[in-house]
């Protein structure tokens, strides 16, 4: 493999880690932020990949199945600790989880994450299975109040 | 392949002390779940029990690790020199002190899993200091961190606890990701994984110019294991995370990631033992260095001016644990300069000077000694229906409480580096490395960092002495004899550390003796 071609690897491999950077550091959603980490290892795997490539040994190969599997152990780790975290504040934004810190230090806020509201329109004609079989027959009669 | 399994079964000899420890985690783990009931209720004083087995398996793997003395070094992917051998009885050893403090920090029905979670991060640090390989490296670095997430979050599940697991989780992965890019640069740079034939690449290209690939990797590995090291300006975790922790998990946290990061940076930096050292710009050294210099300074002064302005206890050690991880550096930084050098320069350097190395792995035993000492009185001094928090909890210790007082006191005359404390000595071996260092020719700056570390135990000394004063000065503020609790296990850390931190001023060789046969 010729050095144009590693180049141009390692360029995507940086490219995606840094853009999980960023991600990291502006997003403020959870689940957002632990899948920009992934981004991050994953840029590395390109890396080592590509190296493997390069070098002609697979030592760099079984880096990234061992860079694999603990990322999986980490997103498996975290979106646990995310689930709890949820249970508490009813909300993934990671400005409720900032009551600790310095005394004298004003605590960074932003505004308030609009709140999720699913609204769930009655006319709206959600997508269904085929029908099957025969139409059961409506109940004729007052509708009772849910 | 009779080959590959007798290579296999070599590497399981080198690593057998953490086989056993990680098989007693996956025996805690999978009988765990059996007695505790539906509603998560276990048997009262169940807890006791999950901390005797800790123990027992603890010292089934000391017994193991004493009778596995170290081996040559080989091209396998693990090693057992002298440095593995030596952090492994300082992890075995505090690692015990550790299961005390946890003893009664957990209820009865989530002991067990957190009490395996603390063998398998102590498997973790062995793992790394034995680890010959970067594939080895990474792996035992995250065997460290992830059960530290449910470490800190496990024994007391209410929101600071939870803010605190979140924010070591989101910074630990961080790391991990940008301690990875580093790795792979290196060995996009040298070609292999393995960390001697990374060492022997380095001493081959001995004509080359510096190469950049090593460069950023130098930059990414030492920032990524700052974040252990808690090292400015990647210290900011420390203080919300001591403060929302359970306090053994804190204890963990100011000592533990410590030794995984000093010594993941002196496997990747420093060549073993006998190994021949390369002197050229192609090493990770001639970066390291600079880099590393301007973080043991701003460490040490971040770490003891913020500290300076805390008021509460935990947040204040979390900055002092910060400062002596700069002054850790410093040893660092001064053995890798040191072994660096020509020999024509090292006959210049008195021939018994102390090592920069050997005065960071002693100082390392001495912090884990005073540190986890302090956290344990403060778990023993703690009342049933609150924890030591604020100064005022401790105001007029001394009246109430006459012997905590004394203990605290003894531990933290040893962080602020007084004699007749092993804290002292550490200190002072750390200042003499570098003043030798900083006597060499075109070396100068070390005898400023010499210097830089004996202002910043000075500014220490002012905190510690001011948490004596208010213990021993003030007078108790809603203390009554009848809210104290005993807390044997931690008492008995207690007087384990204080063996520890007093035995080491006074017989420092019987730790010296085998440091210098890491060091020569």
């Amino acid at each position: 493999m010729t050095a144009t071609v590693l180049e141009s690897q390692l360029v995507v491999g940086a490219t995606l880690f840094i853009l999980g950077v960023v991600g990291f550091l502006t997003r403020r959603n959870l689940i957002l932020i632990m899948l920009s980490a992934e981004l991050m290892l994953h840029g590395v795997s390109i890396n080592l990949t590509a190296f493997s490539r390069y070098h002609g040994n697979p030592q760099g190969q079984v880096f990234t199945i061992f860079v694999l599997t603990i990322a999986a152990c980490e997103a498996g780790l975290a979106l646990s600790l995310i689930l709890s975290l949820y249970q508490r504040r009813k909300s993934l934004d990671i400005f409720l989880w900032g009551k600790l810190g310095e005394d004298d230090l004003p605590v960074f806020t932003g505004t308030p994450a609009p709140p999720i509201t699913v609204s769930v329109d009655p006319n709206v004609d959600l997508p269904h299975l085929t029908p099957a079989g025969r139409m059961p027959k409506t109940q004729p009669g007052p509708q009772t109040k849910t | 392949m009779n080959a590959a399994i007798q290579q296999l079964n070599n590497a399981f000899s080198l690593i057998a002390p953490e086989a056993v420890l990680l098989a007693a985690v996956c025996l805690i783990f999978f009988a765990a779940p059996f007695l505790v009931n539906e509603r998560g209720e276990a048997p009262v004083g169940l807890r006791h029990r999950w901390g005797c087995l800790s123990l027992l398996a603890l010292l089934l793997a000391s017994c193991v690790w004493w009778q596995s003395p170290p081996v040559t070094r080989t091209l396998g992917p693990f090693v057992l020199d002298e440095l593995t051998w030596y952090i492994r009885g300082l992890t075995l050893t505090f690692g015990a002190i550790l299961v005390l403090l946890h003893w009664n920090q957990a209820d009865d029905a989530r002991s067990a899993e957190s009490h395996a979670c603390l063998l398998a991060i102590l498997a973790g640090v062995n793992l790394i200091a034995a680890s010959n390989d970067l594939v080895g490296l990474f792996v035992a670095l995250e065997l460290v961190s992830i059960p530290t997430y449910l470490f800190l979050l496990l024994p007391r599940r209410d929101a600071p606890a939870q803010e605190a697991t979140l924010k070591y989780f989101l910074l630990s992965i961080f790391s991990s990701a940008i301690v990875l890019f580093g790795m792979s640069y290196l060995y996009g740079a040298t070609g292999t994984t393995n960390l001697s034939g990374i060492h022997a690449a380095f001493s081959a290209a001995s004509d080359h110019r510096a190469n950049p690939l090593v460069a950023v990797a130098t930059v990414m590995l030492i920032a990524g294991l700052g974040f252990r090291l808690t090292a400015v300006p990647f210290h900011f975790y420390a203080p919300d995370v001591f403060q929302g922790a359970p306090t053994s998990a804190a204890a963990m946290l100011s000592f533990v990631p410590k030794i995984a990061g000093f010594v993941a940076l002196l496997r990747l930096m420093v060549p073993a033992t006998g190994a021949e050292q390369a002197m050229n710009p192609w090493t990770m050294t001639p970066a390291a260095i600079p880099l590393l210099w301007w973080l043991a300074v701003a460490t040490m002064f971040v770490g003891n001016l913020m500290a300076l302005m805390q008021t509460d206890i935990r947040r204040l050690l979390a900055y002092s644990s910060v400062s002596h991880a700069g002054y850790m550096m410093v040893g660092l930084i001064v053995g890798m300069a040191h072994e660096h050098q020509k020999a024509d320069v090292l006959a210049t350097v008195s021939p018994n000077s102390v090592s920069g190395i050997g005065a960071m792995l002693f100082y390392l035993a001495v912090y884990g000694a005073m540190t986890l000492g302090t956290f344990a009185v403060l778990i023993a001094a703690a009342r049933t229906d609150k924890r030591i928090e604020s100064f005022d909890d401790l105001s007029g210790l001394s009246r109430t409480r006459p012997a905590m007082a004394l203990l605290l006191a003894i531990f933290l005359f040893s962080l602020a580096g007084l004699p007749p404390t092993a804290g002292f000595l550490g200190k002072l071996n750390l200042f003499f490395a570098a003043w030798s260092q900083g006597t060499v020719e075109g070396q100068e700056s070390y005898k400023w960092l010499a210097v830089i570390l004996a202002i910043n135990a000075a500014l220490g000394a002012w905190y510690y002495l001011k948490i004596i004063g208010v213990m021993f000065l003030r007078e108790p503020i809603n203390r009554s004899q009848q809210d104290t609790v005993i807390e044997t296990p931690s008492l008995i850390a207690a007087g384990l550390c204080l063996v520890g931190t007093l035995g080491l001023f006074f017989l420092p060789g019987w730790l010296w003796v085998p440091i210098q046969s890491i060091m020569p």
